[in-house]
């Protein structure tokens, strides 16, 4: 039977185990969930390989990016005939190696994708916050700044953008976030405003919470999964989206290899050398594939609404 | 009582607009809580008795607003405290128990961390009020301090079930640990919102009880708000009546219960089921609640009243002793030669 002279000695370092192992249960609860759902496991592992593959591109490859021979211009992949060994997806009109910079493609891509998610998030969730917790002026003239926003085609607006403050990785992420904040803002306005009814915030605040102290430590834990899930799916709709911008010559700019512009590259070849505009564009669809699914799937796993069914 | 009195409402009145007018929710209101005392506040939905607990905290949802009156806690008018004044105030003197366990938890945290949460806001931790991760330390007494405070809920085995997240607890172990919140910064006042409503008739039993034991050990002043008059006579030692914002009665338990002046409180009581040995009717009060954006003048419940006399539909009723320290709002007490309470002080 329990008896009530327990924990006499709980140091703090025991508190840290209580902490940790409540955040490893979680963790090995998320896994053991995401095991049970093939289509998220595949797009997950799929992505896990594009990053390891972008992180480690200087030791896994050996060729240039930037800086081919000419004399090895348009060497076909290696299963076509007249292929080498040398260049398993064959070279570009510059005697590139394809693979190589297919794989540095994966950093710009990967890292305007992430800056830009991390930064619309950011902006969006707290204004969400805010606009959806004081509601007022500040929620109207939000919104309205928002709906501005929406009424224009995402790409026509990053593409007129760009042309008036020119190509370059900060713009590029600034002409990207300028319009990505707007989905995330709309989503954690929506979602504090339904959350704010819940009686745990009237408690927390008869407990003497601050405001900002209900937002931050009560509510947003809640709705963080479905803000996750939604940057995960927006994730891949920007990488299109630079993609695109890269093509038209207003994004990245050459040598530095990014999918778009690699896909630009190579129209003019397209009919003798197929592969210099195609490599990259399945590059760009299997990631973006595997974005999605994988964002689909957290959707199932995490969205506790889904899971009360 | 002849005590100071812990809480003191005076002349409390409480509004909510809206697109008909201006609702009077709470309607000059006097109560007065003594220390160690169970304060019953008993009405049907809906007649300002939890806006009477919202208002006590400042947290009368607008665009509603204490129009007038004081709230005396310990010697301070409450409605003058504004921020954080106010909220170290709320959770720490005053808590507040609420009627729906379930959605009242937070669910994303385990139970024993969000009754610690309430130690930490309040600085009763050695890191005062800043998080870990700003450089807020824990004591190595808090964990203590929470399991022991389980205990004394009655959740069995603290120790496992402080991991435990809030759907994993039943609705009786969710309102102990509500409870348990309430009560971790031992606080003069408890507000109790319905605390049972949503819980078994044997659940509701240990809950009172629960609270019964607190009320006892550590001489905490208690308000509890219920339409239920049968479980008000059994754990509180003074009642408060309200119908339509306004106190109609209000006096000692047993006199309140036992010698109803009120033909309303006459007429909740004879809305309690007996058990007897004949098959007997329960007697319903005809009529519904008035509507509170357009009273009439006169006694609100006049509408409903069994005794109505033509005097009611005009007269401005006060509450009258009936016996020293047992209140009546009722024409019959009008003519005699009564104090009002306000006299009385």
């Amino acid at each position: 039977m329990q008896t009530s002279a327990p924990v006499e000695t709980i140091t703090r370092r025991d508190l840290w185990q209580v902490r940790w192992t409540l955040r490893w249960r979680r963790l090995a609860e998320f896994f053991r969930e995401l095991a049970g759902h093939p289509v998220a496991l595949a797009g997950g592992i799929l992505v896990l390989l594009f990053v390891l593959a972008a992180i480690f591109a200087p030791s896994i490859t050996v060729h240039n990016p930037e800086i081919g021979s000419l004399r090895q211009r348009l060497i076909p992949p290696a299963w076509v005939e007249g292929g080498q060994a040398e260049f398993p997806l064959g070279t570009d009109m510059q005697g590139r190696d394809l693979l190589t910079r297919v794989i540095y493609g994966a950093r710009i891509s990967l890292l305007v994708g992430l800056l830009t998610v991390t930064v619309s998030v950011a902006v969006g969730a707290v204004l969400g916050a805010l606009a959806g917790y004081y509601r007022g002026w500040l929620d109207t003239a939000l919104s309205r700044f928002a709906d501005l926003l929406m009424a224009f085609p995402f790409l026509i607006f990053a593409i007129a953008m760009m042309a008036f403050i020119g190509p370059g990785f900060g713009n590029l992420i600034l002409a990207l976030t300028f319009k990505g904040w707007v989905e995330f803002f709309r989503l954690s306005r929506g979602e504090i405003m339904s959350e704010k009814t819940r009686e745990y915030v009237e408690a927390a605040r008869a407990l003497g919470r601050s405001n900002y102290a209900i937002i931050a430590a009560e509510i947003l834990p809640n709705i963080i999964q479905s803000v996750f899930v939604l940057a995960t799916l927006r994730l891949g709709f920007f990488i299109v989206t630079e993609a695109s911008l890269s093509f038209l010559g207003l994004g990245i700019q050459p040598p530095t290899p990014a999918w778009g512009s690699m896909v630009s590259e190579g129209r003019d070849v397209m009919l003798t050398a197929w592969w210099v505009s195609t490599l990259p564009g399945v590059a760009i669809v299997l990631l973006v594939l595997s974005l999605n699914l994988f964002g689909e799937g957290l959707r199932d796993i995490l969205d506790p609404r889904l899971k009360v069914e | 009582m002849a005590a100071e009195p812990l809480l003191e409402l005076r002349n409390l009145t409480t509004v909510f607009p809206t697109r008909r007018g201006e609702v009077t929710a709470v309607n000059a209101v006097n109560l007065r809580v003594a220390p160690g005392e169970i304060l019953g506040i008993v009405g049907e939905s809906g007649c300002g008795k939890s806006t009477i607990l919202l208002s006590i905290l400042g947290l009368v949802p607008r665009p509603g607003r204490i129009e007038q009156g004081e709230i005396f806690f310990q010697g301070k008018d409450l409605t003058n405290l504004r921020g954080r004044a106010m909220r170290s105030l709320r959770g720490r003197a005053i808590s507040m128990i609420f009627q729906d366990p379930q959605s009242t938890l937070n669910p994303v945290f385990p139970v024993g961390e969000q009754i610690r949460e309430a130690m930490r806001l309040h600085g009763l931790l050695d890191g005062g009020r800043r998080p870990r991760w700003l450089g807020g330390r824990r004591k190595e007494g808090e964990k203590r301090r929470v399991l022991e405070v389980m205990e004394e809920v009655g959740i069995p085995a603290p120790e496992a079930r402080y991991r435990n997240y809030p759907h994993e607890f039943s609705g009786g172990m969710q309102q102990r640990a509500l409870i348990a919140i309430g009560l971790v910064c031992e606080p003069a006042l408890i507000l109790a919102d319905e605390p049972t409503t949503a819980l078994d008739v044997t659940i509701q039993a240990q809950i009172i009880e629960v609270m019964r034991r607190i009320n006892r050990d550590h001489g905490t002043s208690i308000i509890l708000v219920t339409h239920n008059l049968a479980l008000a006579s059994e754990f509180c030692h003074s009642i408060a009546v309200m119908y339509a914002g306004r106190i109609v009665e209000r006096g000692p338990v047993e006199q309140v219960v036992g010698d109803p002046q009120h033909p309303y409180t006459q007429g909740l009581l004879r809305c309690l089921p007996r058990i007897s040995q004949r098959a007997q009717r329960i007697d319903p009060i005809p009529g519904e609640v008035p509507d509170l954006a357009s009273l009439p003048p006169g006694c609100a419940f006049a509408p409903r009243c069994p005794v109505v006399e033509d005097g009611c539909w005009q007269a401005e009723l006060r509450l009258r002793a009936v016996t020293p320290g047992h209140y009546a709002r009722c024409i019959k007490y009008e003519a005699g030669e009564r104090y009002t309470e306000e006299e009385v002080g």
